[in-house]
């Protein structure tokens, strides 16, 4: 993971190139332990992310049900990533934006 | 039987004395007095531990390190290098080409020994895993891959990326129609292996049609699945064929193919993934079938070894079934694995 920071009630995950099996444990739990009481989202940047097995889709899954009705929202997949969200579907369930801006939450 | 300790170093003098220590504790021990030696001795006589010095003519220890580390498989093979007691610049080197732990010179016989001792002790809790895991392996493969209904001129491919697979294949037959049905639990390893042994399970083969059977298998892994926030879920699709008509109906699966000669029709699954909310109603798209198409279902595994236009494009080629199996066999030996891979081919 490259990093993670609170703007408003947004929390901002800058995800590395891998998520993967090995590390989709780690960067889940690192996750969740930044969600504050007033997170109202998540927002996982894809930008850098090069690789993602079905591991890496389940931490995404996995937040979802954390935050429990909030939302988790993703930023700038790749076209490879973003193949993935439309081959499982799961682009139908979770948004996806092409900026942070956009993606940011009031 | 005992442990076999491999030394490799330039110095007749230090393995001789490696040896003495060694022995004592009852371990076998090999020599090796150079890089290319100990490269050898690993492929022929498999050690249990390697004590390496670093400075040695010709290839030094810190490569034969990385060698060992980037090419030795399962199970965790520990490497001691060998350095001057306070060395700092060796050591990171050799932490940034694998190393597992150190010995100083001149050399400590208690530190030897207790060294060696730990060592060996972290690679049997390795091993003890590995061996379990390969065990699991055999379990899996009798559990699920029942060749009671497959036929002459059907294709199986089932490699898990981990001795044991998040795959699942199932092929039968009911009433004269032949089903298939392939699903991919998320991850790889034996939690992805226990979700999809409950799959198979929870799989109603007495269902009247695919949606119906992933609808049913839907609400049932959703209310196992449901209290936890693991994160799991499984893509499936399943098929029935009969005579002259291909069923089917899919969660969140790579599309397979129907190949009919020169035109592929990709089976692209139109729901959401297995087990992640309680009520899907699974839509099912129908084809005509006739007896020399092929369906072929496959998990994403496959899709780490080829784009989803190569694979189209080695569909169509002018291949007839054993040549285009033995493509796909071809393309799996040998390569390095990022995930469970299943195929499975079939026709009326």
């Amino acid at each position: 993971m490259l990093g993670m920071n609170h703007k408003g009630n947004n929390l901002i995950v800058r995800l590395g190139e891998e998520l993967n099996y090995f590390n989709s444990t780690a960067t889940k739990e690192q996750i969740k332990q930044q969600v504050a009481e007033d997170t109202e989202q998540i927002i996982l940047s894809l930008t850098e992310v090069k690789r993602m097995d079905s591991s890496g889709v389940g931490v995404i899954i996995s937040l979802i049900k954390f935050m429990e009705g909030k939302k988790v929202v993703l930023v700038d997949p790749q076209p490879k990533i973003a193949r993935i969200f439309e081959i499982t579907r799961l682009d139908q369930i979770i948004e996806i934006y092409p900026t942070l801006d956009e993606a940011l939450i009031e | 039987m005992n442990k076999k300790v491999l030394v490799v170093d330039d110095e007749p003098m230090n393995r001789e004395l490696f040896r003495g220590y060694l022995e004592m504790e009852g371990y076998e021990v090999l020599e090796a007095s150079n890089a290319e030696e100990g490269r050898e001795l690993l492929i022929l006589t498999e050690p249990d531990l390697i004590l390496l010095d670093v400075m040695m003519p010709g290839e030094d220890g810190f490569s034969l390190c990385k060698f060992i580390k980037e090419n030795w498989q399962e199970p965790f093979l520990p490497v001691v290098l060998v350095t001057a007691l306070h060395d700092k610049e060796n050591r990171i080197k050799g932490l940034s080409a694998g190393a597992d732990d150190f010995l100083s010179k001149p050399l400590d016989r208690l530190e030897l020994t207790i060294k060696a001792r730990n060592m060996l002790r972290i690679r049997e809790l390795h091993q003890n895993l590995y061996h379990e895991l390969i065990f699991a392996n055999q379990v899996q493969r009798s559990l699920f891959l029942d060749h009671s209904s497959v036929k002459q001129g059907d294709f199986l491919l089932y490699l898990p990326y981990r001795q044991v697979s998040g795959d699942l294949i199932e092929l039968w037959e009911k009433d004269g129609e032949r089903w298939g049905f392939l699903a991919d639990a998320t991850g790889h390893g034996p939690s992805a292996a226990l979700i999809s042994v409950a799959v198979k399970a929870l799989l109603n083969k007495s269902c009247s049609s695919p949606g119906e059977l992933l609808e049913e298998l839907n609400e049932k892994l959703y209310r196992l699945l449901t209290n936890n926030d693991l994160g799991y879920y499984v893509t499936g699709i399943c098929v029935k064929a009969t005579a002259d008509e291909l069923l089917f109906a899919g969660g969140g699966h790579p599309a397979g193919y129907l190949k009919n000669k020169n035109k592929l029709t990709p089976l692209v699954s139109k729901q959401l993934p297995i087990g992640l909310v309680q009520k899907l109603s699974f839509e099912e798209t129908q084809l005509p079938l006739s007896k020399e198409d092929l369906v072929i279902l496959y998990s994403d595994g496959l899709l780490e070894l080829l784009s989803e236009q190569e694979l189209e494009k080695l569909l169509l080629s002018e291949k007839n079934k054993e040549e285009l199996y033995q493509e796909l066999k071809k393309l799996t030996q040998g390569a390095s694995m990022r995930d469970d891979l299943s195929l499975l081919a079939f026709s009326f």
